[in-house]
């Protein structure tokens, strides 16, 4: 009969000779996903930040996003785009989050803004400034607000964000200025 | 103090300089007018500041340090995850799938192989058989062992999948389908493929063929005619 009879122990030998196999590309796999966790999971957490202004729900989408990213890891075919992928997915995540809480929230929200505003001689003048960014950023079109936040988490350059949303750098910069300019004249 | 002469453009211009966009010859005209006029200087200095302290609210923003708790929990997602993968299934149906299609195409064969009856039985009841009955015998060889190997993979998967990876359980692996082998044996191994239903799967394959009796008329001896003659020999 053709074929060849092969135990546990003979396959796992054998598998672990054969390039490209499935139990070594699996642990492979899981080396390469450890090493994202050390650096990738903080960029999630600041996108979702610069859009939900809110350290626990921005936490908890950088967690779905790790988690989406683990589920999916092995199709990812660039391992060095990883990082766009995941800033794409944290953003939609966070942008879904706020779409889901509805208008019901944001009355809310609106509400306890209204009241902050009646103690507004109370607050340092930096946090009122930041809660006038923050409005006039969400005020930005998608695309200028993603690489406006992008720009402004550190270490982030022109270049780097072009590469994580895969667009020219050219792009970026005239996104970047136009979202600069935006909020400078919304703020003035 | 408001300057009469380029109030429109040089507020434009102003913003562009401060966020660094102004062309380099409209920048010189402005940096020439704003040492001349106090407002549009002021505007200027004004646009600058604004620039920077938008730069410095988003930084703000978008800045702090994840709790030192993310990553443990994070690990402990993925590690139930793990042992309980999400809709790996769908990833993994199209295996399934093959490995019982095979089995029905398998069934098919065998049912219909001319081994099961007697040759010249064979040529009676299949008078369609390819003119080529050693190319079909070559294929049944082929496939007969594929069929065996398929039982004991999922004899062996079944046995994976309730816990137990020893040594001593044994796979027949048909030549080159050892990278096959491999996956599907640790596809069971992680809980990605359900074992039982690959146990299914080969009691379909292994349940009992059933072959229908064919009656065969005796034909006519030819040997002799009617007459008696013996018929001529060479």
């Amino acid at each position: 009969m053709a074929g060849v009879w092969l135990n546990g122990t003979e396959m796992d030998a054998l598998s672990a000779s054969l390039p490209g196999s499935v139990v070594s590309l699996d642990a492979s796999l899981e080396r390469e996903f450890e090493q994202r966790l050390t650096d990738c999971p903080t960029l999630a957490y600041r996108v979702a930040l610069g859009v939900l202004r809110n350290t626990a729900e921005a936490e908890d989408v950088a967690q779905e996003a790790m988690l989406r990213a683990y589920r999916n890891f092995h199709r990812l075919r660039d391992r060095e785009r990883f990082r766009g992928w995941l800033v794409r997915t944290a953003w939609r995540l966070a942008l879904d989050r706020i779409r889901a809480a509805g208008r019901r929230e944001r009355r809310e929200r609106a509400a306890m803004e209204e009241g902050c505003e009646s103690r507004v001689e109370n607050v340092a003048a930096s946090w009122e400034f930041e809660r006038h960014v923050a409005r006039a950023l969400d005020e930005l079109p998608e695309k200028l607000r993603i690489v406006m936040v992008l720009a402004a988490i550190e270490g982030y350059n022109t270049r780097e964000v072009a590469n994580l949303l895969d667009i020219p750098e050219g792009t970026v910069k005239s996104r970047l200025f136009l979202a600069r300019k935006q909020l400078a004249e919304s703020l003035r | 103090m408001i300057c009469e002469k380029h109030s429109g453009r040089m507020a434009d211009w102003t913003t562009d300089a401060a966020l660094g966009r102004l062309r380099p010859t409209q920048e010189a005209e402005l940096l020439a007018h704003a040492g001349e006029c106090d407002a549009c200087r002021e505007a200027y200095r004004h646009a600058r500041e604004v620039a920077a302290a938008v730069d410095r609210g988003v930084e703000a923003l978008v800045s702090g340090e994840l709790s030192p708790f993310f990553a443990a929990r994070l690990r402990a997602r993925v590690a139930a995850e793990r042992v309980n993968p999400r809709s790996n299934w769908i990833v993994w149906a199209p295996v399934a799938a093959g490995v019982l299609a095979a089995g029905a195409l398998l069934l098919i064969v065998m049912i219909r192989s001319p081994q099961q009856v007697t040759p010249s039985a064979a040529l009676v009841a299949a008078p369609t058989i390819p003119s080529n009955p050693l190319g079909v015998a070559k294929t049944l060889h082929a496939l007969v062992p594929a069929r065996d190997s398929l039982q004991g993979a999922a004899s062996a998967s079944t046995r994976y999948a309730k816990g137990s990876r020893t040594s001593g359980t044994e796979i027949l692996v048909p030549p080159g389908q050892l990278a096959a082998a491999i996956q599907l044996r640790d596809a069971v191994y992680r809980g990605h493929v359900d074992g039982e239903q690959l146990a299914a799967a080969e009691t379909q394959i292994a349940k009992p063929l059933e072959v229908q009796p064919i009656e065969i008329t005796p034909l006519e001896s030819s040997d002799a005619d009617s007459a008696g003659n013996e018929p001529t020999r060479f």
